[in-house]
């Protein structure tokens, strides 16, 4: 009522101000990130995305279900908005799920953690998570997937050893296309 | 003709075989057509499924090499394709349309823009276009094409088409063989029936029968053609006994005669042997078949058949010429005394009396003989001249032979030329009658005519003793007879008509006119033709006749005379007459003979004779006419033995119609001579 009374309407010319002063700020950002992510980062994110429709998480125990399949990151906030704005309207899987980025900061959960950073510390943010190194010099425990470029063209590699112990299974279409360590 | 039909038809055999082929190979070919086409239809499905199954593992399998980009992963995976010789190139488009990946067989272009296919397939120009959209989940990721060739469907075709032609020709090769054993075997008695109607047909011999077997319908025909031919066996032996042997008698007629005769003439040119022909021509023999009828006859010819086989050698032929006429043919004669020998035989076997149906017969024979060679070269002239010769002998008497002799054919060509003139006389009528009167014994007044027969050959007048028997030999004495009686008839009634005294016309009838069963009828449509009442006819038989005439004979003289016309018996005295037979018989007239007539007042005995006959003929009423009457004399005793009428040249020759009308012109009382 307060923000609808007599005095509302500076409040309420505030609120219109604010929620469009944050649109501005997130079209801004997306274009902003648009115009700041490599290419290469790019494909990355679509790499990253295209990797969870390969891949089957074991069922959730009770109270840990999610409705997403949460990628957790270490990269820009340009990669994480860039990310999502990709994969707003893919439904992944069975479940119809949708993947989110999320900061690997604040991320619990997680069913992928993507690493950009050399040293980027580790944390235990889930039970199932597959491990994607953005480079080989990243030392991160249980890498499962790592960038690399062959030619000119980004390709990945697939650790058996470290996937099959997150009991995650991939597609053999994915292996078919990786390099399989 | 039976060779043209053999070259010009297609036997029967191999049309039904080239049917039974036919209808069996038909369904082979329908049921190969309907194998052709579905294995078409499979193999054409397969293909497509097969391409489908490319296609769609294509598009399952490359999936992530779009969604990441590794051209090289889908390119080997369309490589993978190669294996599939029909394929002609395989192609991925990402989501935009742009072509992705790519693999083409060697040789191969790409002919089909993507933009032109749908999920259907396409057949064009011998390729098979299949596309699909590549999809993950709701997410498209691209398109993949698949385009094969129809050189394997051709290729199946071939294939199959070979397959399919080689079971056929063999199935045909096959159908062929065992339906031509197995017909050759079925039709084997057909072909063997055939085989034997065409012998029959060629050589005419019905001796040859077929086994059987079996028991089914060509069974039943083969047996039908064995009794067949057993009939036409039986008929051909009937036909061969009719056409060779005599019925009656069995012995060989003159056909079979004329080849052996031949036969016996080649043989004896061979050994230089003779051979004698005796033509046999039973005496009088028409008497007893004409007096005591055919049986009689038939079963005489029996026994003189049967006499002559006990007579002649086995070696030696008797034949049946026809009616009574027999030929014997004696073989291998070495002299004419041995001729003179069997003919002597047969005429002593045949005199002995024979009984035949209670008639005892006494049958003699006339034998010609021809010998080979100096009577004949040839079986023809030989026969001629045994013929000629039986003539000759005839004439010389009852049972006489005589050898032939070439003087006998001038004879015989005159008897053929007098037979021909014969002949023509009676068709054109050259006959003519004369009439010799009678007259009553005392008044001397004509009471009747004698019709007599007179014929002119070349402006000189032929003896009825003469032309007669040969009228009687050709068979024309009926005809001729018939012809006297209505020119008699005539006569009288043209008298009568032209009011002249009336008058009996007395008509010599032969015993063969009178035992013919319409004898009667004849004599009565001559009076009703002419007019005449039957009492101015009167019928003149010889005694000979009356003896050997049959019961119904003498009923028809009964008939005769109870219709009015007389009958007399001529030439009465010469006979056997039985006197009680006389008065059985219906006679009115008795003509004593002019043998009798001649001889009175020389013999006192034939006068006694003659006496004898008048009396007896008054006795049992009948009127007396002495014939051959010359002289006063005896004209004056036959007045004194109260003969009734007398006939002879002491009065008259016979005369011609008209002298006759005017010597029966009016004198007194005439008529009242004439018996009623």
């Amino acid at each position: 009522m307060f923000f609808f009374g007599g005095q509302r309407r500076p409040r309420a010319k505030m609120l219109m101000r604010w929620l469009a002063s944050l649109t501005c700020l997130f079209l801004c950002s997306v274009v902003v990130a648009n115009t700041t992510l490599s290419k290469e980062e790019k494909l990355k994110a679509a790499y990253i995305l295209n990797f969870t429709k390969f891949m089957e998480w074991p069922v959730p125990e009770v109270g840990e279900a999610a409705s997403d399949i949460r990628i957790c990151t270490d990269s820009s906030a340009d990669f994480i908005v860039f990310f999502n704005k990709m994969a707003a309207n893919v439904k992944i899987g069975k479940m119809k799920k949708n993947a989110l980025a999320l900061s690997l900061d604040a991320a619990r959960n997680c069913e992928l953690i993507y690493v950009t950073k050399i040293n980027s510390p580790y944390r235990q943010v889930g039970k199932h998570v597959v491990v994607v190194a953005d480079r080989n010099e990243i030392s991160y425990p249980n890498i499962s997937v790592l960038f690399f470029e062959k030619r000119k063209k980004l390709r990945f590699e697939i650790n058996q050893k470290s996937i099959s112990q997150t009991r995650v299974t991939v597609s053999s279409e994915l292996l078919k296309i990786a390099r399989v360590k | 003709m039976i060779e043209n039909q053999k070259k010009d038809r297609v036997s029967f055999f191999y049309k039904q075989l080239i049917a039974v082929v036919t209808i069996n190979i038909l369904p082979l070919f329908i049921m190969s057509w309907l194998l052709y086409t579905n294995f078409m239809s499979d193999y054409k499905s397969g293909l497509m499924e097969t391409m489908d199954s490319e296609i769609n593992v294509l598009v399952g399998t490359s999936k992530s090499a779009l969604l990441f980009d590794d051209v090289e992963a889908a390119t080997a995976l369309l490589e993978s394709l190669k294996a599939y010789k029909s394929t002609r190139y395989a192609q991925i488009y990402d989501a935009n349309m742009d072509l992705f990946a790519e693999y083409k067989r060697s040789g191969q272009s790409i002919d089909m823009d993507i933009n032109t296919l749908d999920e259907e397939t396409l057949l064009k120009g011998g390729s098979i276009y299949l596309s699909k959209k590549i999809m993950m989940n709701d997410e498209y990721l691209g398109t993949a094409v698949i385009s094969a060739d129809t050189n394997s469907i051709n290729f199946q075709k071939q294939r199959y088409i070979s397959i399919i032609g080689l079971a056929l020709a063999g199935s045909l090769l096959l159908a062929y063989l065992l339906n031509w054993k197995l017909q050759k075997r079925f039709t084997k008695p057909i072909s063997d029936l055939i085989g034997l109607v065409g012998y029959v047909a060629e050589n005419k011999l019905y001796n040859k029968r077929l086994d059987n077997g079996r028991y089914d319908e060509i069974g039943n025909l083969i047996v039908g053609v064995n009794t067949m031919l057993d009939t036409i066996q039986n008929h051909e032996r009937e036909l061969y006994n009719r056409a060779h042997f005599d019925e009656l008698t069995q012995l060989p007629n003159r056909h079979l005669l004329m080849e052996r005769l031949d036969h016996a003439i080649d043989v004896a040119e061979r050994n230089n042997s003779k051979i004698a022909l005796l033509f046999l021509d039973l005496d009088r023999f028409k008497v007893v078949n004409d007096s005591l009828g055919h049986r009689i006859g038939d079963e005489l010819l029996l026994e003189v058949a049967a006499k002559l086989g006990n007579v002649v050698r086995k070696s030696d032929s008797i034949s049946r010429w026809g009616g009574d006429e027999f030929v014997i043919l004696l073989e291998n004669i070495q002299k004419d005394q041995e001729i003179d020998t069997v003919v002597s035989k047969i005429l002593f076997e045949l005199a002995k009396p024979t009984v035949v149906g209670g008639h005892l017969l006494h049958v003699t024979t006339s034998i010609g003989i021809a010998r080979f060679p100096q009577d004949g070269a040839d079986s023809v002239s030989l026969l001629k001249h045994a013929d000629i010769s039986m003539y000759q002998a005839k004439a010389e008497g009852v049972g006489q032979f005589s050898y032939f002799n070439p003087n006998m054919l001038n004879k015989s060509v005159r008897r053929l030329e007098m037979e021909t003139n014969l002949h023509r006389a009676i068709e054109n009528e050259e006959f003519f009658l004369v009439y010799q009167p009678q007259y009553t014994s005392d008044s001397q007044l004509i009471v009747g005519f004698e019709a007599l027969i007179r014929w002119e050959l070349d402006g000189k007048l032929i003896p009825p003793n003469e032309f007669l028997p040969i009228i009687e030999e050709v068979g024309l004495m009926h005809r001729l007879s018939l012809w006297i009686l209505k020119q008699a008839c005539m006569q009288n009634m043209k008298w009568q008509r032209a009011d002249l005294p009336r008058a009996k016309i007395a008509v010599n009838l032969p015993a063969s006119f009178i035992l013919q069963p319409q004898c009667l009828m004849d004599i009565q449509s001559a009076l009703q033709n002419t007019g005449l009442a039957p009492k101015y006819l009167e019928i003149e038989l010889t005694e000979k006749t009356f003896l050997g005439s049959s019961t119904t004979a003498r009923r028809t003289l009964q008939s005769l005379n109870d219709l009015g016309v007389c009958v007399a018996i001529d030439d009465f005295g010469t006979g056997y007459s039985c006197m009680s037979y006389l008065q059985e018989l219906p006679v009115n007239t008795l003509k004593i003979d002019g043998s009798f007539v001649n001889k009175l007042g020389g013999s006192m005995a034939n006068q006694g004779i003659v006496q004898s006959i008048i009396t007896l003929g008054k006795s049992l009423n009948m009127s007396i006419v002495a014939e051959c009457v010359e002289t006063a004399e005896q004209l004056d005793i036959l007045r004194a033995m109260e003969c009734d009428t007398i006939q002879g040249y002491y009065f008259s020759k016979p005369l011609h119609p008209d002298d006759a009308e005017k010597a029966l012109t009016p004198k007194a009382n005439v008529t009242r001579f004439v018996r009623k």
